[in-house]
């Protein structure tokens, strides 16, 4: 029963939206009780969710289902994507927009949902976000803050 | 306690936060109250020191139930929401 509801399971816009929302709310619970990698995990996943809201909305192809939205969970290709669409303001605000993203896509990636703590600080560190200064809190903090921007931003694109 | 109305969460964070012509966009989704919340209030503030303000809000109101009867809430300033949309009926 479960495995043919999963098997019908077709998400569009609202439902995508509606998840993302969702995550950065959790990912703040989390963050505020100090529970890093699930925080960090919810909020990239909120991302991913409400980019594709943004797609599947402004894509006939993909709601009509010509096409499907079979990105993997790239989060620059998504962005490229929303950049194709014509949506983004030159200059200014969506520069913003466009940095975050890939500075989530760069320290997000879907098997972050197996990660422990350790790894996130480990992958981060690696990836220079933190260092004997910076502190893994305050990494996240400042991730959520980009995670939470990003989302805000595509809320109002797909509020248009 | 009883259910939440629109007008109730809408005062309650207008008055505890001294919020600035706030505008509410919310929608129920089950039995919270999820949505936007646009207000001059939060130029300036990060996402993260703008949800601890909702937040210390509503806990301050509703106690521990809080998380039970709202759900995510996006604070805006004018500049970020930029479009002047109408809340619809259903919202």
């Amino acid at each position: 029963m479960a495995e043919k509801v999963k098997q019908g399971a077709r998400f569009g816009e609202a439902d995508y939206r509606q998840g993302a929302r969702e995550r950065i709310g959790e990912a703040y619970t989390l963050l505020c009780n100090e529970e890093f990698s699930g925080s960090v995990y919810l909020a990239g996943r909120g991302v991913e969710s409400m980019l594709r809201a943004v797609v599947w909305k402004n894509d006939p192809d993909i709601q009509q289902g010509k096409k499907s939205l079979e990105t993997g969970h790239d989060l620059r290709q998504l962005l490229t994507m929303v950049s194709n669409m014509g949506l983004l303001q030159d200059g200014g605000r969506d520069d913003e927009f466009t940095s975050n993203v890939q500075k989530v896509g760069r320290l997000w990636f879907n098997n972050l949902r197996f990660a422990s703590s350790r790894f996130v600080q480990s992958w981060w560190r690696m990836n220079g976000e933190i260092n004997n200064r910076r502190t893994l809190k305050k990494a996240a903090g400042d991730y959520y803050n980009a995670c939470s921007m990003i989302i805000k931003r595509c809320e109002v694109l797909w509020q248009r | 306690m009883a259910a939440l109305s629109r007008q109730q969460l809408q005062d309650v964070l207008t008055n505890r936060l001294n919020l600035i012509e706030p505008q509410f966009i919310l929608e129920r989704v089950g039995r919270k109250w999820s949505g936007n919340i646009i207000s001059a209030t939060f130029t300036g503030l990060k996402d993260e020191k703008r949800q601890r303000m909702l937040w210390d809000a509503l806990e301050a109101a509703f106690g521990p139930e809080s998380v039970h009867i709202v759900g995510t809430l996006l604070a805006y300033t004018p500049e970020e929401w930029e479009v002047n949309l109408v809340p619809t009926a259903g919202h």
